[in-house]
């Protein structure tokens, strides 16, 4: 059984079903629609082993940048998604809507045995082109269209200008790469030659091209076997009627849940950095308007769409039930339930429903301020599970190019390096660090892997100390990471936050900013930071905002013509032999006023270098002793009342007076680390 | 119209942008008594519909699915409604 959280006051009952209620209304008993329930879960497992082992690109394999689904036929054709498990978690919203698009626009009743769709169209429900999304009808004994089965994967590259499906400067859908409309890529289970040359013709690395759509379709057949393996054993329309309970119990519980929120209309507003070619911040709005058990999420005021490729053109009417899945019913099975009660209203011509040809490579930076956004507003719906911002970007950095390494000459290389941005605190705990945005939640890479598929060094993978949001629960650190190219390519980061921190809640302060630099190697060949600190003389800053000296500042320092760009979205900029690149990521925003964290909570994240004696002091108000790490309660009262003086507000994202030059850098190294006196009294 | 018209748009031009809510004109709520029942376009779970919905207490009065006048999704196919070739139902018809 699944787990009972509930709202409070709300009886058990309200959110389940009874052993009469469910044969009464399904025609099926209890025990078999709960077995029935998890084994339409348990298919889209298997679904997702066949995928991870076989797919060929680090996307799919390394960071599960994928979906895998299951979903009933209706009497009318259209269809609702009733089984899906881990992955990328926007595709248990995306692929309910593009299913239906899909086979309404081909027709369900003119799909036979074995045939499969192929289609990346983020006009039809896709999320950006570089996502293959294949559907596969399955029939019951007499022909009718009884389910279908759905996979969906970030292939490594479909061509278009910039390597790895990202163009941060396209201005039309023309300048992204190859758009496929709804097309057979297998009729009666035989691959369609003129669709497979077509796909292996235009990206830069046929070879991962074949191997995860191969996967892709290896993985509708195990879906289809596993399928037909719970139709043979217990009937096909004892089936339907378990995805019909499994739908109906994830409406039940989504719609009390909402009961439980005041009725009322709920505002919330997000800013991006830019769309990457015209810089200016770019701002989206939303209303929930909660009346009873639905809602209407509503995007008017949103800013027009972008020039550059940072608008969507039908996802949001999906994605944006992230918000109230997260923080109303997070821990039930996702499916098409859950999403009944919700009306999405998208102005066209806006950021969230771009017209055509508008492009959408950039999407991912839009997804995640809305999802951000659409935590935040029902945050205030429901402050008792409140959650401070997350970095609101993904992270992300696509490096490609040819490989020259001896033995390796001519093979195209390419990867996403993704490690992770952070989740705000909340009134419980401090926020998560090194996850993705939760409507991603894509796995960090493996270094291993990484490194044995690219052509790089990672030489740094850590947090960077100070930079996440105080509070009384702070918000979680987000990866800063650099790597050497051992061949030359192109990177194209996939980054915003840059301009704008994350900030905090409810007293909370901001987390730091993202930016991007150079790093030039030290004395050794190789790159040594402290806690993610490194002097300022040996960055060469690309975006974001430094000081003077060349360190990042997110409070006072400028974004200028020092930095080689002014977004953080360039595409396929050269990297060269033996140059590193390095990001920080914009980390989380804290809960609550940092004065009010526990003393003890502080201390630990002193001796886990998470948080500076300085930053300790200075914004948690605590007295550490550097070398006992004992906490001088004291002095503590009495720098916190100092501090809770006038003009006492949010803390802006903590500035690191970090060092200027080798020497003080070295200086940094070779002093004792905190808290060395410990244990030797 | 022409086929230009769902799949190539000029750039919008407002600042904000807003749904349009078309007023059904004779209708009321069956549930509040409000003759403020407004038409417009939404996603719902099964994609894009039009909603005959109550401004006054948002009571849904009708979903239906939109017609090609709805313009809802801006975007579709030009071979939306055009018959499927032999090819595409080759293993249905075989």
């Amino acid at each position: 059984m699944d787990s009972t959280t509930t709202t409070p006051g709300a009886q058990q009952s309200d959110y389940f079903m009874r052993a009469d209620e469910i044969e009464s209304t399904y025609g099926i008993d209890l025990v078999t629609a709960e077995t029935l329930r998890h084994g339409l879960i348990e298919i889209t497992r298997r679904m997702w082993g066949t995928l991870l082992r076989s797919s060929f690109s680090n996307i799919i394999r390394d960071a599960m940048d994928f979906g895998v689904c299951v979903h009933l036929v209706d009497e009318d054709g259209s269809t609702q998604l009733i089984g899906i498990t881990e992955g990328c978690t926007q595709f248990a919203f995306t692929h309910q809507h593009m299913t239906n698009i899909v086979l309404d626009e081909w027709g369900i009743e003119n799909m036979g045995p074995g045939d499969t769709l192929v289609c990346n169209d983020s006009f039809r429900g896709g999320i950006h082109n570089g996502d293959l999304n294949l559907f596969r009808v399955i029939h019951d004994s007499d022909g009718r269209p009884a389910f279908v089965v759905t996979d969906a994967a970030h292939v490594f590259d479909i061509g278009g200008p910039g390597a790895g499906g990202f163009h941060n400067t396209a201005t039309s859908i023309y300048e992204e790469g190859l758009r496929i409309p709804p097309t057979l890529i297998t009729s009666g289970d035989v691959p369609v030659r003129m669709t497979m040359n077509s796909l292996l013709e235009n990206t830069r690395s046929p070879l991962h091209m074949l191997g995860d759509v191969r996967a892709l379709l290896g993985t509708l057949r195990t879906g289809e076997e596993r399928l037909r393996a719970l139709t043979d054993r217990y009937g096909t329309d004892t089936v339907k009627a378990a995805g019909h309970y499994a739908l109906g119990l994830a409406e039940r519980r989504m719609r009390r849940a909402l009961l439980e929120v005041p009725d009322g209309e709920y505002t919330d507003e997000v800013t991006i950095d830019d769309d990457g070619v015209v810089i200016e911040p770019i701002t989206m709005r939303v209303s929930l308007r909660v009346k009873g058990d639905e809602a209407e999420i509503d995007f008017s005021g949103t800013d027009p769409q972008s020039l550059g490729p940072i608008s969507t053109g039908w996802q949001e009417a999906a994605r944006s039930i992230i918000g109230p899945k997260v923080l109303l019913d997070p821990r039930h099975p996702m499916n098409a339930g859950a999403m009944r009660p919700f009306q999405v209203l998208l102005p066209p011509g806006s950021m969230v429903l771009c017209l055509p040809p508008s492009s959408q490579n950039g999407h991912p930076e839009l997804a995640c301020k809305l999802s951000r956004m659409m935590i935040d507003v029902v945050s205030k719906a429901v402050p008792d599970r409140a959650v401070a911002p997350d970095s609101g970007t993904s992270g992300a950095i696509i490096f490609a190019g040819t490989d020259d390494r001896p033995g390796l000459e001519g093979e195209p290389f390419g990867a996403s390096l993704i490690f992770g941005e952070a989740w705000g605190g909340t009134q419980e705990t401090d926020g998560i660090s090194f996850c993705l945005s939760p409507l991603f939640n894509c796995r960090s890479n493996i270094i291993e892997y990484t490194e044995k598929a690219v052509p790089i060094i990672i030489w740094e993978l850590g947090i960077a100390i100070d930079s996440a949001g105080a509070g009384r629960f702070r918000g979680g650190f987000a990866a800063t990471y650099a790597f050497e190219a051992l061949a030359p390519g192109g990177f194209t980061p996939i980054l915003d936050s840059a301009r704008f921190a994350p900030p905090g809640l409810d007293g909370g302060g901001s987390g730091q900013t993202t930016v991007g630099m150079l790093v030039a190697p030290d004395e050794d060949g190789g790159v040594q930071a402290w806690n993610g600190i490194l002097p300022g003389e040996r960055l060469t800053p690309l975006f974001g905002k430094f000081d003077a000296d060349m360190r990042p500042d997110p409070i006072a320092g400028t974004w200028d013509e020092r930095m080689r760009f002014e977004s953080t979205k360039p595409t396929m900029t050269p990297l060269r032999k033996g140059e590193v690149l390095r990001v920080q990521v914009a980390c989380a925003g804290g809960y609550g006023d940092p004065l009010t964290r526990e003393p003890e909570r502080v201390a630990l994240d002193v001796a886990n270098e998470r948080v500076s004696i300085v930053q300790a002091r200075d914004i948690y108000g605590v007295v550490v002793d550097e070398r006992t790490l004992a906490v001088d309660e004291e002095a503590t009262r009495a720098r916190r009342a100092e501090l809770s003086g006038g003009g006492h507000g949010p803390p802006l994202s903590y500035f690191r007076d970090g060092p200027r030059t080798e020497a003080e850098f070295r200086d940094l190294l070779l002093a004792p680390p905190v808290g060395s006196a410990v244990g030797k009294d | 119209m022409g086929i230009n018209d769902r799949m190539i748009f000029s750039t919008p031009t407002p600042e904000e942008m807003y749904v349009e809510k078309v007023k059904v004109e004779g209708a009321t709520c069956p549930k509040c008594g409000s003759d403020d029942v407004r038409r417009y376009g939404v996603g719902w779970f099964k994609g894009p519909r039009m909603v005959v919905k109550c401004q006054a207490c948002y009571h849904t009065l009708e979903v239906q699915r939109p017609s090609l006048e709805d313009n809802w999704p801006p975007f579709r196919a030009a071979g939306y409604d055009w018959d499927p070739s032999p090819a595409e139902r080759a293993s249905k018809d075989r």
